[in-house]
């Protein structure tokens, strides 16, 4: 079943055909989207065919008379109605105004263009597609761009989610609903046992998860964890396609007909040795035209993450505990397991390292032939690591561009995206959008009405797909392809999609870093930068430690694990900078004429006295013009983070 | 009756003080060893245990380290590199990181023992490294604390071991969402096992010492 078809009729223009009729008075009746102007004979629909039974299920003579018994139209309006959430249960009067059948991006400020099928053939060759029951990534092949530009709600002010992530959405969680046990709906969509209804007994579960590791990546031999862990994520979410309805970084959103499906789920991730902290809650599954209280943003949004452990762990464990994650006993040793595994090298060499105590060997015990597949191992120390992290070990893909740098500078970077933020930002955002919406469209309806609808509102699941998509695809693939050009590709190993380690020549390349990020911010949510502020924290973040090749990667690794501010910088050894993005390009651009030597002084007494510091700054820039301090400091960046910044501008 | 059983439960409230300690993480053949940033059950107790030996008597003791200033708790590395005597070169250089200027409170369930043997100011030794000079601590008795107060629920901010007997004198009443690691516990003849145990951030329903932001 493709549920994802069911607004398929959103993509032809009805009006433009002209079968959108007007009333005697003038008005335009509703969008016929559902092709309820298209059940005669001369449009050729053959409603055996599957889309049929999904796009008019809300036709109770066609469904008497084609798909009797059927329950496929109820999961398909269960599935719709949750994905649409809170827009679908704003009466049309009460955001009035023409269609926008364009989609607005909330992030960037631009808006698609109206492409949608304009003539009659266009809308019979849809139709005949449709007869020949395509699968839904076929439909996509044939009208992406349609569907990507058609909004799915083209009220004023509701025209912000596209109507490909809704209807991908849509028909995940119908599958979902559809597979939930213990459901007691009649052919009529009707509860049988109301007491589970007011129970709310029956509901479905919104899941939250980051995926993580024991393992600490102390070594270069560990560091392959992070594409290990993409790896295991692209796999989980491909067995669980319907589940999964949104994968962002380590985090995945998921969505269950019961805690079996979940456990089972949760089984994959686990057993291949990462761990998982899970957010959960149930979303009561209410009768088809009855509205949620709470949509998946709003669940994701409450509680706390926990845990989740796949059986009982073990109450003890005998020694050798794992070195690497310390969760399990160590039955293995590494490298001398490793290389005993090997096919290219002799039996002899093979019991050699099975067998004897890994400080006892000597490069003269093996056969000659074997040595320089060994040697170089033999002046590694022995680690004891447990099952686990010796099969993630020997999958290991080596970082071949850092390990070859050997010396020199290096930067890590890591982009970050909160998913609260982005919520709250991007309810922000809708709240301003239908506020301008209706001063336009509708100058007479008033300020004071629309405030109580728009107070509680909450955004729909697909606006933060469509998200994600531009955050995946489009802000992490520049990013990535700016440092490339910056710094050439030899010099930029790609760990993780979010997260980088550049080889630097100098501190201030650091500088550049940021500016890339910047450039990069501005270009593709301009909008997000606008509404940043202590209240409303930027949702995409970035961190970045500075240090020699050699300085552990594990204290790298926590502090870009621990985002402070929408920009956070550390220079080992030298201090650290938090800086907020909407003043991020003013600060840059004062850099160059701000003297370090300066702000010593200051950052001293800061450390005091923040007041002290601002009263002695503004009383030397007068004394002393041009004022280019004070207009930053303390108010837009603290003296600390400034000298901490300006340390990166002397090489 | 047990005599403990007569001395009303409380916790010796002490000021722990030193210029440096290192609260390793049992990781033997690597290169880097991190610091913690809780204190463990199983290292408070070893120490004091190793200052007031008197293996039989029961003693349970938590720390938490508390704010003092800008410079208090700082991070730092070391690199140190062992020698290997026998063949009297240096083996692999290890990066040590440790805690400077450290400040931090240490509970002491308060029994008949802890009562009379634990004096209200003395020295002992914590963590790694000790034989380089780290872990001196100074202890100062500051007050005692009531067991009996309403238990609060939050993030707990300390390591424990998942002991029955251990959970309830430390006024852990109830494990929502545990998070798990696994401690160390030492047993004659220089050997010893590793625990299951309740780690930093685990959902619990506890007296506040033991959770984070709950200390007074």
């Amino acid at each position: 079943m493709y549920p994802e078809f069911h607004d398929i009729g959103k993509l032809v223009n009805w009006l433009e055909i002209g079968l959108q009729k007007k009333d005697s008075k003038g008005r335009l009746e509703p969008e016929p989207h559902e092709f309820e102007n298209c059940k005669a004979p001369e449009w050729e629909i053959d409603f055996k065919a599957a889309p049929w039974e999904i796009i008019f299920r809300k036709d109770q003579q066609l469904r008497t008379k084609y798909w009797k018994g059927s329950l496929v139209w109820l999961w398909v309006t269960l599935g719709d109605h949750l994905a649409a959430g809170w827009g679908r249960t704003i009466p049309e009067k009460t955001l009035p105004g023409n269609p926008q059948y364009w989609t607005y991006s909330l992030w960037t400020g631009f808006q698609t263009q109206d492409i949608r099928l304009k003539s009659e053939i266009e809308l019979k060759d849809l139709i005949r597609f449709l007869n020949q029951s395509p699968s839904w990534q076929n439909l996509v092949e044939k009208y992406k761009d349609k569907l990507n530009q058609r909004t799915e709600i083209a009220r004023p002010g509701m025209n912000v989610t596209t109507l490909l992530s809704h209807s991908i959405i849509a028909g995940q969680l119908a599958r979902v609903v559809g597979s939930v046990k213990n459901h007691e709906f009649d052919a009529n969509g009707v509860w049988r046992n109301d007491n589970d209804l007011k129970a709310e007994k029956v509901k479905i579960i919104v899941t939250h998860y980051h995926v993580g590791f024991n393992q600490r990546p102390f070594r270069i031999a560990d560091w392959n964890i992070f594409t290990q862990r993409r790896l295991a994520i692209q796999e989980a979410q491909k067995a669980y396609a319907d589940n999964i309805i949104s994968v962002v970084d380590n985090e995945m959103i998921g969505i269950f007909a019961d805690e079996d499906q979940m456990k089972q789920f949760e089984g994959v991730i686990l057993k291949k040795g990462f761990t998982l902290a899970k957010k959960q809650n149930y979303m009561p599954l209410k009768e088809k035209d009855n509205t949620h209280s709470k949509g998946i943003p709003q669940c994701l949004q409450e509680g706390s993450f926990f845990p989740v452990y796949i059986s009982q762990m073990p109450e003890t464990i005998s020694l050798p505990i794992c070195e690497v994650c310390q969760m399990a006993h160590a039955d293995f040793r590494w490298p001398a397991h490793k290389l005993a595994q090997r096919n290219d090298i002799t039996d002899t060499a093979r019991r050699l390292l099975s067998e004897t105590p890994w400080k006892q060997h000597n490069s003269e015990d093996f056969p000659e032939e074997d040595l320089e597949k060994i040697e170089i191992f033999l002046n590694e120390p022995e680690e004891e690591i447990c099952a686990e992290c010796f099969n993630l070990r020997m999958n290991a893909t080596p970082l071949h561009k850092l390990h070859n740098w050997g010396g020199g500078r290096v930067a890590w970077i890591r982009s970050h995206l909160d998913i609260k933020n982005l919520i709250n930002a991007l309810t922000a955002l809708h709240q301003n959008y239908i506020r301008e919406s209706q001063k336009t469209y509708n100058p007479q309806y008033h300020q004071s009405q629309l405030e109580p609808i728009i107070e509680n509102m909450q955004i729909s699941f697909p606006l933060l797909v469509d998200f994600f998509n531009d955050y995946t695809n489009k802000f992490l693939r520049d990013l990535k392809n700016c440092f490339h050009e910056k710094f050439s590709e030899e010099c930029v190993e790609s760990v993780d999609n979010n997260l980088w380690c550049i080889h630097i020549e100098k501190k201030s390349d650091a500088i550049e870093i940021i500016k890339i990020f910047n450039k990069n911010m501005k270009n593709h949510f301009p909008k997000m930068i606008d509404i940043t502020s202590e209240q409303l924290p930027c949702p995409v973040q970035l961190s970045l430690s500075l240090s020699s090749y050699k300085y552990p990667f594990f204290v790298h690794l926590r502090f870009l694990d621990d985002n402070k501010d929408d920009i956070s910088v550390q220079l080992v050894n030298s201090g650290q900078a938090s800086i907020k993005l909407p003043h991020l390009t003013e600060i840059l651009n004062a850099l160059p004429s701000i003297a370090r030597s300066k702000l010593h002084g200051l950052t001293s007494i800061a450390q005091k006295s923040e007041t002290l510091a601002k009263i002695v700054l503004e009383k030397k820039e007068k004394e002393h013009p041009p004022a280019v301090l004070s207009p930053l400091v303390p108010n837009k960046i603290d003296f600390k983070s400034l000298l901490t910044l300006t340390n990166l501008m002397e090489d | 009756m047990d005599k403990a059983s007569l001395v009303k439960k409380e916790f010796l409230k002490y000021r722990l003080t030193a210029e440096t300690l290192c609260l390793g993480e049992r990781i033997r053949g690597s290169i880097f060893r991190p610091c913690l940033n809780v204190f463990t059950y199983t290292a408070l107790v070893g120490a004091l245990k190793e200052r007031f030996p008197q293996p039989y008597r029961t003693l349970h003791a938590v720390g938490r380290f508390v704010k003092n200033g800008a410079d208090a708790n700082q991070r730092q590395i070391m690199t140190f590199s062992p020698r290997d005597r026998g063949l009297d070169i240096s083996i692999i250089p290890l990066e040590i990181e440790f805690i400077t200027n450290v400040h931090a409170h240490i509970y002491i369930f308060k029994n008949d023992f802890t009562l009379n043997v634990i004096p209200k100011s003395f020295i002992m030794h914590l963590g790694a490294m000790k034989s380089k000079g780290f872990g001196q601590c100074n202890m100062e008795y500051i007050e005692n604390i009531p067991w009996d107060i309403p238990p609060q629920e939050g993030k707990l901010c300390v390591r424990i071991p998942e002991e029955q007997s251990i959970l309830d004198e430390l006024g852990i009443r109830n494990i929502r969402a545990p998070v798990y690691g696994y401690l160390f516990r030492p047993q004659t003849g220089g050997t010893g096992y590793y625990q299951r145990s309740l780690f930093e951030g685990s959902q619990v329903i506890a007296h506040p010492i033991l959770l984070k932001g709950g200390e007074q």
